[in-house]
């Protein structure tokens, strides 16, 4: 009956590599029933297929390694990610028509991946163009519409309260213009050469601009900074609340027939800023001086007491109340807790007081915080 | 495969109708396999991690072009293979001032040996003779045979990932599981280099 069952002539790696076999092993005992009857049949093969079943449940591939609650904050962060494109998608289509909308979507979805990437393109992109320097001048001068001008000479700051009730606070030796029909226009654009921190109210379908030299910032509705005297090297944006877009762009008008800009554009979140380099146009993201916790206690913020507090936590608590991301090796540190309470200190030293704990330091990337530690001490 | 509708096909066409909790299931329910296979190309997490969120978003985007009846496991391994590859290669376009460890030119296929079911000598001694083994497949036969092994994936869903024709990953099997199956021992100069490689190997995913 068994006469010409190939398996009676099978070695060892052969049952190993078997498809029907590994299926067999690997689904459960009610479908090894089946070999364990074979094995009546061919007692001298029961020591071969004992041992084969055994290897194939124990070879196994070296796989990364991904924290359940990371994975939730991935998923969760897709739909983040998922709100902020949508209204990015509304606020295009008032400008195109339904036949565009697909590559708009394309292009929203490039933005993601161009920032994940990195700032290195918009330098490559912007560098080649070495004819035109941009400066609160020069852009003015581009504008063909009529535009009202407001300065700051004296020493206190001056608080400007735009048509559409957003406002500005200009720092001294700053000057800052908007379009006439401020409200009646597509965009809020605002030019500005100094330092100003904005307030922005929120309308989706115009979106607001800060041209601020070779940089431009585009918000819908958040609270934000920027600084850009023409005899700083850089101009810096830093977020408070909501979220903040920028992108390099050399010339006004060219905003308008490219797209590029909106595919090299950076997303920025809270406590995050970002360094536009004049000279080379090339973008820097980082973390503000002194990042402020985002949440107040009413409204959901961790204590940052700890009590023998497993480390993963420890960091979703900085994580957490300071909106930003920190990056960390879960494996390796997963056994280290820390006993401090780190009530009232900056960032930076809380984080200098965890890092000693994990024998390692810290670093500041690309907005977020990297970890590198040996693991801790005691264990 | 083919012929039932599984509870994944329920959850993809609720994705499809614009149901964001389904897109964060299909979501949650695939980042690990997919975190896995990506960690065959790059040792980079945060790239993986990135990768896996962008093609979410692109099948968000996309859901009104995207067909109802489809092998969702294949559809996202195949995008994901499709997109990862892209951002490596435009990654070490631009990182060519830093030799970057993490990105692997190869498929990295390394297996593990649980000790708690094979005790522990003979199972180094196990999972030694496999990786070389595997190490010395060429890529593409190490990629079908982790798809086919490790992934439980069918030649036809293999044939799509890979952009192959299906009787082409049969052969690709074949040759592969041809040599896995020989138990004979390597020729001396393998057994001599072939560990170190794989131990090298070791170390750079680590």
């Amino acid at each position: 009956m068994q006469i010409n069952d190939p398996y009676t002539q099978y070695s060892l790696e052969e049952f190993i590599w078997d498809e029907r076999f590994r299926n067999d092993v690997l689904k459960g005992e009610e479908r090894f029933a089946y070999w364990d009857n074979w094995m009546k049949l061919h007692p001298s093969k029961q020591p071969i297929v004992e041992k084969a079943r055994l290897i194939v449940l124990s070879i196994y591939v070296k796989n990364v390694y991904f924290h359940e609650d990371e994975i939730q904050r991935i998923v969760k962060d897709v739909h983040m990610m998922l709100d902020s494109d949508h209204v990015e998608e509304t606020t295009f289509s008032t400008t195109s028509t339904k036949r565009n909308s697909y590559k708009y979507l394309f292009i929203a979805a490039s933005v993601v991946v161009l920032s994940l990437i990195g700032w290195i393109w918009i330098g490559k992109d912007k560098a080649v163009d070495f004819s035109y320097k941009p400066s609160y001048e020069n852009l003015i001068r581009q504008v063909n519409k009529k535009l009202i001008e407001r300065e700051n000479q004296t020493n206190a700051p001056l608080i400007i309260t735009f048509p559409d009730g957003s406002k500005a606070m200009l720092s001294k030796n700053s000057k800052i213009s908007y379009t006439e029909n401020f409200t009646s226009s597509e965009k809020r654009e605002v030019f500005l050469v100094g330092e100003a921190y904005f307030e922005v109210t929120k309308n989706t379908q115009k979106p607001f601009f800060v041209y601020a030299d070779g940089l431009v910032t585009r918000v819908l509705g958040t609270k934000f900074r920027v600084r850009s005297y023409s005899v700083d090297k850089e101009v810096v944006v830093e977020v408070t609340s909501g979220k903040v877009s920028v992108f390099a762009n050399p010339d006004y008008l060219s905003g308008d027939k490219k797209e590029s800009n909106q595919l090299s554009s950076i997303v920025l979140v809270p406590n995050q800023k970002i360094s536009y380099l004049k000279s080379d146009a090339s973008i820097i993201k980082t973390l503000v001086n002194n990042p402020i916790v985002l949440l107040p206690l009413s409204e959901g913020k961790m204590s940052f007491d700890f009590d023998n507090t497993p480390i993963f936590t420890v960091f979703k608590v900085l994580k957490e109340n300071y909106g930003i991301d920190i990056v960390f090796d879960e494996e390796l540190l997963s056994q280290c807790s820390l006993n401090a309470n780190l009530e009232g200190y900056s960032l930076y030293e809380q984080l200098n007081v965890v890092c000693k704990a994990l024998n390692g330091n810290y670093e500041v990337l690309d907005g977020r915080v990297i970890i590198v530690a040996k693991g801790c001490i005691n264990k | 495969m083919d012929f039932y509708l599984s509870n994944e096909n329920i959850i993809w066409d609720k994705m499809l109708m614009g149901d964001r909790d389904a897109l964060g299931k299909l979501m949650h329910s695939y980042f690990r396999p997919l975190a896995n296979y990506g960690l065959r190309f790059t040792t980079d997490k945060e790239v993986i991690k990135d990768s896996i969120q962008e093609l979410f978003i692109v099948v968000w985007e996309r859901r009104s072009h995207l067909a109802v009846a489809v092998n969702v496991k294949s559809y996202l391994f195949s995008s994901f293979r499709r997109l990862l590859l892209r951002t490596l290669k435009k990654m070490h376009k631009t990182a060519t001032l830093t030799l970057d460890s993490s990105y692997l030119e190869n498929f990295a296929l390394i297996l593990g040996v649980d000790d708690k079911i094979i005790q522990t000598e003979h199972a180094i001694k196990l999972s030694k003779h496999f990786n070389i083994l595997i190490s010395s497949l060429p890529e593409r036969q190490k990629e079908v045979v982790y798809l086919k092994f490790f992934e439980s994936l069918s030649r036809e869903e293999i044939s799509h990932i890979l952009e192959i024709a299906p009787q082409t990953v049969s052969n690709i099997l074949q040759i592969a599981l041809g040599k896995l199956r020989q138990g004979t021992p390597v020729s001396l100069w393998k057994a001599l280099l072939i560990p170190l490689f794989v131990s090298f190997i070791e170390i750079f995913i680590k």
